[in-house]
């Protein structure tokens, strides 16, 4: 006698399930970029089936389990995980410069506390040697460009001579080694118009913090001598906009801003067209150390009845932690040879770690410059930060949201926890809350039933390759 | 504390007899009291039927276009104008909390 077994239906994806509104759940599997909402009952046999109970073979679940097939929960070959790990000697072929400490701004909520802190200007020759150092780098490699970006600590543009020198500087380098180049800055956009008229001309791009609404701009982000700032940003940002410059807008939110928030952003999507705008509650650092929290269940509702203004102006806007459609292992550079040049050549792994005096450099800060002026690394350091991605973090392991935010900012992680183990923050809510919606949208936008995965997913989604560099 | 949302078993009430997808409606994410988030309840069998059937299904050409602009490096496909097209890229690549991105979402 034959006896035929039927072989039962097996888990092949990292599933998640969250509890929605009307008894629903979605079923979140963000390897394969796909999710449902279900009730109970499909959360429930999706276990039989993880359990190999008799009832994951019940045929009245047959089309449920085929469902889980198309969606590659059920019965398909092994997800990779997208897990990019750095080894050896840093060879990064992007240098951050740290061009100065000094600001033409007093915000209220600075996280660098610039203008309270010591002044410092990059020297020409520092900016010159990290430039060298990722474009011999970009050469050797065999890629086609390398990129140089100016930020803060204090307002980049302060920091003029260096600017433009160093730009320079690389623009002949790339020539002489016959690969591209790009640049930006980011910057408080209070410039004058000469200034204007070179970043249009010289940079590919400029990251302009603007908090939107004028009277909110002007309380929080005063110039140095006092006075709002709202018409020069507004000024600059028209200049760039005129100018053709590939631009983006960072709007910060204090507590007070929250139900402010869709006024402001009505305010920019009525008159600029960045080609993003970033939406972030303020850190709880710098000066805004002791101020009310701005990551609250109150910013989430604001960013969502501020994405409707956006959208019916024909804007998007973003979060930093939420990005569904795009999988990683890590939330920025720091775990990937990040590398960023304070004013005294310091090398640090973070954009909000600038200076070797300030607490936790001793973390981030991952190199020097010798004698010889020869970079040096510190691999002890190094391998700390690399080590700092989400497939490591004990507490992240059974969060929907891992793959997508990367486990968030380290530097704020370590501020808020005060520990090298990262164990959450009120930001974890926030990006919770707008990951569920991101992928409740997909839902919706693939017609309401299932998202089967974007066609369009950003280059830097790392599903399926897992390597190791 | 540690959230936790692995799949595991959930407490089914006389509601939950059957197996039901529910469909989400377009307002989510946007509905800020979150009511009127699904449209209406399918079983599994109408989901499926649905989604193996789409009413603009890629042609087998597009389909193996479609795999081939994958696999380009630089280019992604646009699944409106059925095409492979070039992605656009300007500015630096590096996008965080502090530095906003002016060219196509690249992460490291």
């Amino acid at each position: 006698m034959t006896e035929i077994c039927q072989r039962l239906p097996k888990v092949t994806a990292e599933t998640f399930v969250v509890p929605l509104e009307e008894k629903r759940y979605l079923i979140y599997a963000p390897l394969r970029e796909t999710a449902c909402v279900g009730n109970a009952r499909v959360v429930n046999h999706l276990m039989d089936c993880k359990e190999g109970s008799t009832r994951a073979a019940d045929p009245a679940y047959e089309d449920l389990r085929n469902l889980f097939r198309v969606m590659g929960i059920l019965d398909a070959r092994a997800e990779p995980k997208p897990i990019t790990r750095f080894k050896g000697t840093p060879e990064p072929t992007e240098v951050t410069l740290f061009l100065t400490t000094a600001c033409n701004l007093r915000c209220t909520y600075c996280y660098a506390q610039a203008g309270d802190t010591a002044k410092k200007f990059m020297k020409p020759d520092v900016a010159f040697r990290g430039i060298e150092f990722v474009a011999r780098n970009a050469a050797r490699l065999g890629r086609d460009k390398f990129a140089v970006i100016y930020h803060g600590g204090g307002e980049p543009t302060v920091n003029w001579p260096t600017l433009t020198e160093s730009h320079a500087f690389a623009t002949t380098l790339a020539k002489e080694l016959g690969i591209g180049f790009s640049s930006s800055t980011a910057t408080n956009g209070v410039l004058r118009d000469s200034q204007i008229d070179w970043i249009v001309s010289h940079l590919n791009g400029a990251s302009v913090s603007f908090d939107g609404s004028p009277e909110l701009q002007d309380e929080h982000r005063p110039k140095v001598g006092g006075g709002g700032s709202s018409s020069q940003v507004i000024h600059t940002l028209t200049r760039f906009q005129e100018g053709g410059l590939p631009y983006g807008i960072r709007v910060t939110v204090t507590a007070d801003h929250i139900p402010h928030l869709v006024e402001s952003v009505k305010f920019i999507c009525s008159r600029f067209k960045p080609k993003r705008l970033q939406v972030e509650p303020a850190y709880q650092m710098g000066r805004w150390k002791d101020a009310p929290s701005a990551e609250t269940d109150a910013f989430i509702d604001a960013f969502r009845e501020a994405q409707v203004a956006a959208r019916a102006l024909g804007q998007e806007i973003y979060f930093s932690g939420a990005k569904v459609g795009h999988l990683s292992n890590h939330f920025c550079g720091v775990t990937q040879d990040s590398f960023s040049l304070s004013p005294d050549g310091g090398v640090s792994g973070c954009f909000e770690v600038f200076a070797e005096d300030e607490k936790d450099a001793d973390v981030f800060f991952y190199g020097h410059t010798d004698d010889k002026g020869q970079f040096q690394f510190n691999k002890k350091r190094l391998a700390n930060l690399r080590a700092q991605t989400v497939d490591r973090h004990a507490f992240c392991s059974t969060c929907f949201a891992k793959w997508n935010c990367g486990g968030d900012c380290y530097n704020k992680s370590l501020k808020v926890n005060g520990s090298a183990e990262f164990q959450g923050s009120d930001r974890c809510h926030v990006i919770r809350e707008l990951t569920k919606d991101q992928i409740l949208e997909r839902i919706a936008k693939a017609g309401g039933l299932a998202w089967l995965g974007d066609e369009e997913s950003p280059e830097g989604k790392s599903a399926g390759k897992e390597f190791l560099l | 504390m540690k959230p936790d949302y692995q799949l595991k078993r959930v407490e089914e009430d006389s509601d939950d007899a059957m197996a039901e997808i529910s469909s989400v409606s377009p307002s989510a994410g946007q509905n800020l009291t979150r009511r009127g988030l699904f449209a209406s309840i399918v079983t599994a069998g109408a989901a499926l039927v649905a989604l193996t059937e789409p009413a603009n299904a890629d042609t087998a050409a597009q389909k193996k276009a479609k795999a081939k602009c994958k696999k380009k490096k630089g280019y992604k496909w646009d699944s409106k104008k059925k095409k492979c097209v070039k992605r656009s890229s300007s500015g630096g690549s590096y996008c965080s909390c502090n530095l906003v991105c002016t060219c196509d979402l690249v992460y490291y």
